[in-house]
């Protein structure tokens, strides 16, 4: 019977192990700087993944055009009843955004740039983390078509991300799931009466909800209310929205209130996004 | 001329991973379940077990490393489990008669002992926080299922471009 790890085997696995440390260490020190090595392989894979993806996204595109027909029936109906308060809802709009400009002007703070606004980069998703544990998206944009690390992502229906590490061609997307994220998030409800702060810290995969957490204790929380960004992080610009509470609790040590979030976008079927840039002069003021 | 042929054909596998699977398959439509396709892996066992260890050592490494700097964030975790449970698995393969029902179990053992093995070094540098409950219930039996599936039908014409290649390339 040859036993199971000889010497030479026995060295070579420890130094191996050893390599796999340094390298371990090395890409979490590293943060969102990525060496050339990474650039150019992500460019260079990210190349054949663009070819794949096109008949592949067809190919799915087609079987869901088919159980689209299948609902457009109810479908149609459900939006029909929609658009008729969209109509009132835009005519609201534009007379708040009237009064808004007219606001502005007799402050003085006409010329200032929109703290909320920001430019769009739309970018289509080219490969996915298949194990789950990495919650990360590679898209098709990168550092040629203006992306650099930490821009935010969305999609047309909430926040889903940053952008983690750029290539020339390709970036990396961290989604809001990843766990790895050490952006957390400054987020808000707004409320008739008042904005209730809060920090998105970390999510639960089971569940598939986001933990909003450091909810000021006599805040009134229920269900249903719809949680944004709130800008005060300078990271993310206030108002992408990100999901609706489920429940609400109190903190283990009765100081803060908590609440689970679930997001808007479902984070396993992304196909399109968004890259969002904000305005530069806003950056500053923690936009 | 093969050799190009075999990257070419994990190469592949490995693009069916990433860019494909996620469109075509409801991979994660369920909330708890979670498959995880483990293609070049499979691919890679079989080229040990068929045709030559030291290239599946080499292309473990390889795709595994490619895998660390496309989809994950920490470099070295999937070439290092590859690697080492292509080796183990190897080493059990010399002790059983080679053909489709034992090939599918040990490939099925490698996805296996590659996940746990990945599973446990995301656990103690913090990328994951998934229960082990949850990895063992909702996660293992899913995985393997599909490998198991994938294997079936990547068996057989796997292996003739393997013994092509073996009369071709060993001298």
């Amino acid at each position: 019977m040859p036993s199971f790890f000889s010497n030479k085997k026995l060295i070579v696995l420890l130094s191996s192990l050893i390599i796999l440390i340094a390298l371990i260490s090395y890409s979490l020190r590293q943060g969102d700087r990525s060496s050339w090595i990474q650039q150019f392989t992500g460019d260079t894979v990210g190349l054949f993944q663009n070819i794949v993806n096109v008949p592949a996204q067809y190919t799915a595109g087609f079987f869901q055009n088919v159980s689209d027909i299948r609902n457009a029936y109810s479908e149609n109906k459900k939006l029909k009843a929609n658009l008729e308060d969209y109509a009132r809802v835009q005519q609201q709009n534009e007379d708040l955004t009237q009064r808004n400009n007219q606001l502005r002007q007799m402050l003085n703070i006409g010329k200032d740039p929109v703290l909320a606004s920001y430019k769009k980069y739309p970018a289509s998703v080219i490969s996915r983390s298949a194990d789950q544990w990495n919650q990360q998206l590679t898209v098709n944009k990168g550092r040629i078509n203006g992306i650099k690390a930490g821009m935010p992502v969305i999609t047309s229906s909430g926040l889903i991300g940053s952008i983690s590490k750029t290539g020339n061609f390709t970036s990396q997307v961290s989604l809001i799931s990843n766990q790895q994220n050490v952006n957390q998030i400054s987020a808000m409800i707004l409320t008739k009466k008042s904005k209730i702060y809060g920090m998105i810290e970390g999510y639960n995969a089971h569940k598939g909800v986001l933990l909003f957490q450091k909810i000021p204790i006599k805040a009134n929380l229920k269900n249903g209310q719809v949680v944004t960004t709130s800008g005060l992080s300078g990271m993310y610009p206030p108002g992408l929205l990100i999901g609706k509470i489920t429940s609400v609790s109190t903190d283990p040590y009765g100081l803060t209130k908590a609440a689970e979030v679930k997001p808007f976008v479902s984070l396993n079927d992304i196909n399109y996004v968004m890259i969002i840039q904000k305005s530069s002069t806003a950056a500053g003021n923690g936009g | 001329m093969k050799q190009v042929k075999l990257f070419f054909i994990l190469f592949l596998l490995f693009l069916i991973e990433g860019t494909v699977l996620p469109h075509v398959l409801p991979l994660q439509t369920g909330d708890h379940f979670e498959i995880v396709p483990a293609f070049v892996m499979v691919a890679v066992l079989l080229i040990a077990f068929f045709a030559n260890v030291r290239w599946g050592m080499r292309y473990a490494i390889l795709f595994g490393l490619l895998n660390d700097i496309v989809n994950t964030s920490v470099i070295g975790v999937y070439a290092f489990s590859m690697g080492l449970s292509l080796y183990l698995t190897y080493l059990l393969s010399k002790w059983v008669n080679l053909n489709l029902m034992t090939a599918l179990a040990l490939s099925a053992f490698g996805v296996l002992l590659c996940q746990i093995e990945v599973y446990l070094i995301y656990l103690m540098i913090g990328v994951t926080t998934q229960p082990v409950t949850a990895f063992l219930i909702w996660r293992l039996p899913p995985t393997l299922v599909l490998n198991i599936i994938f294997t079936l039908i990547f068996y057989f014409p796997f292996w003739h471009f393997l013994s092509g290649m073996d009369e071709e390339d060993v001298r």
